[in-house]
């Protein structure tokens, strides 16, 4: 389990403290699904750096727990405990070939030579990326770009990966395909995953969803929760799905038309009353 | 006044081994004071298309007219188009430079040779388009923004030219939902206001279907749809085919027929879908 307690993070500018992140208390279970979302500039791209350890907190800590043991409590180990997965996979790839941008991580490990070709080709495996293994990473389409970069974040086994608006720049095939990567790392490996985004349906994969707005922490609660308040769901930037918001108007006639999120839900939940 | 497309092929490599259709007997009509969008699947050619509208790409066959002109490499035809075909990037705001967003913003207008006062104008009238306060960000440096924020200070640098034609290559993409409404909302706003037209690139089908009335569909290098957006988005199985996905009352209103509700919703904007579900349940309340 990762565990922030009181985490504020502050940068100094020629303007004097900007207070990013205050008082965060999070508990995010080993093999759980979270989403973070919030509008542009709440913080949320921080909050993700904080939580893998490329950012030291101002004050409070980001601390390991591995489940049901409260004694062994160590610090996130940047690169190695918590994967971070950025927007640009262009920004993000570094090598000539597939195979020795996924080892890069690897390199810096000093493993032995022959653990780093068995991690990568485990990887490469997994993600159904063997036959690109000699590939230059930028012949690939976007979605495949952004599976070598989790691929490379993948081989330092980390036991969480935060997904930092991973999918926003890709269409909504190659997008899918991320996902469903993702999701079947969770379900078959039960690794912990974080999704930083502005996208509904990611959001609705997850057990919990934390809002932030203006730096602080404004709901942690499940995606129906969150979309039932309308005040939470201002604060985070989101706007109600469709389907919500025609579930709001037949709640005016039958006022125990439950709250759908989904066009198929609200289809289901309509027909049930006829 | 309007851009045409006439049967325009553009290929990458041309006459080398590799050559590469990038877009293949592209013919298009797009009217002034239009909300077009342009979508289709990544590598469908949408961005190359959008290059051939202000002259940074030249057809390998066909024309590209905008306005009256033909788009041609020759400096003074280029500058009378891109007086009048502003382009907002992917990522436009790996482009920033300056040291405050006024400079940012300004600089595109006084290349137009804009007078301080036109300046000052049109930097603060964009950055309120945007949603951004001009008096706590003018001040400020790029660098210093969210990206959200700088996508929008990105945007505010073009819509401040002032040029006829805005076209944007997927502008909401990490933008968060409640800015995208806002962006676009102002862009519908400039183009009723000021007439301007407005050339969408976009991956996400809602925003199309709220906003475009026209739409564009490109896949593999050709046109495979032109017109109305409800009529593209109605042909559940062309838009498979193109690699899309429905909007979601397109969707909502497949899942209520197909689950055999009596309610019938039309498709389209939000506001057009939530008004007619209104009306259905006040008549069934009636009966």
């Amino acid at each position: 389990m990762i565990c922030l307690d009181k985490v504020s993070y502050q940068i100094e500018t020629s303007a004097g403290a900007v207070q990013v992140l205050r008082d965060i208390d999070l508990e995010l279970p080993d093999g759980s699904i979270s989403a973070i979302v919030g509008p542009n500039g709440s913080g949320k791209s921080t909050l993700a750096r904080l939580v893998s350890g490329l950012l030291r907190p101002t004050s409070g800590s980001v601390r390991l727990l591995p489940n049901g043991d409260n004694q062994t409590v160590t610090n996130v180990r940047p690169g190695l405990d918590v994967g971070l997965v950025f927007q640009n996979p262009d920004n993000q790839l570094v090598a000539t070939t597939v195979e020795d941008d996924i080892a890069f991580g690897l390199e810096n490990l000093e493993l032995p030579h022959a653990e780093m070709v068995r991690r990568v080709g485990d990887v490469l495996h997994l993600l159904g990326l063997e036959q690109f293994r000699d590939y230059p990473p930028h012949r690939l389409s976007g979605g495949q770009k952004q599976k070598v970069a989790i691929a490379g974040v993948l081989a330092m086994k980390p036991s969480f990966l935060i997904l930092d608006e991973a999918t926003s720049l890709l269409d909504p095939t190659n997008r899918r395909e991320v996902m469903q990567t993702v999701l079947r790392l969770n379900s078959e490996l039960g690794i912990g995953i974080v999704i930083v985004t502005h996208l509904l349906d990611e959001v609705l994969v997850a057990s919990r969803v934390g809002v932030l707005a203006n730096g602080a922490l404004a709901a942690w609660d499940s995606p129906r929760a969150v979309f039932s308040d309308p005040a939470v769901v201002e604060l985070g930037g989101l706007v109600l799905p469709l389907s919500a918001r025609a579930s709001f108007l037949m709640r005016e006639r039958w006022t125990d038309f439950p709250l759908c999120l989904t066009p198929e839900e609200f289809a289901r939940a309509t027909c049930q009353l006829n | 006044m309007s851009i045409e497309l006439n049967n325009v092929d553009y290929i990458y490599d041309s006459g080398e081994p590799f050559e590469y259709f990038a877009l293949r007997g592209i013919s298009l009509h797009i009217d002034d004071g239009a909300f077009v969008g342009v979508v289709g699947r990544t590598g469908s050619g949408k961005s190359t298309l959008v290059e051939h509208l202000n002259g940074l790409l030249f057809s390998t066959r066909g024309d590209v007219v905008v306005d009256s002109d033909i788009v041609r490499n020759e400096r003074a035809v280029l500058a009378r188009i891109r007086r009048r075909v502003g382009i907002v990037f992917q990522y436009p705001e790996d482009q920033f430079f300056a040291e405050t967003i006024f400079e940012e913003v300004a600089f595109g207008c006084r290349n137009y040779g804009f007078s301080k006062e036109q300046v000052e104008e049109s930097v603060h009238k964009a950055m309120s388009t945007v949603g951004l306060d001009p008096e706590r960000f003018l001040p400020l440096s790029p660098f210093q923004l969210s990206g959200g924020e700088q996508r929008r200070v990105a945007i505010a640098s073009v819509i401040a030219m002032g040029q006829k034609y805005i076209v944007l290559d997927e502008p909401t993409a990490g933008l968060d939902s409640g800015s995208k409404l806002a962006v676009l909302t102002e862009l519908e706003s400039l183009r009723q206001t000021a007439n301007v037209t407005v050339i969408l690139v976009s991956h996400n089908m809602d925003e199309v279907a709220e906003f475009c009335k026209e739409v564009v569909v490109l896949d593999e290098g050709t046109v495979t749809f032109q017109g109305s957006t409800d009529a593209f988005f109605r042909d559940a199985e062309l838009v498979d085919r193109t690699g899309l996905e429905l909007p979601e009352s397109y969707r909502l209103a497949r899942a209520l027929k197909e689950c055999g509700s009596t309610l019938a919703v039309n498709e389209g904007s939000t506001d057009r879908m939530l008004d007619s579900l209104r009306l259905c349940v006040s008549d069934l309340g009636g009966a």
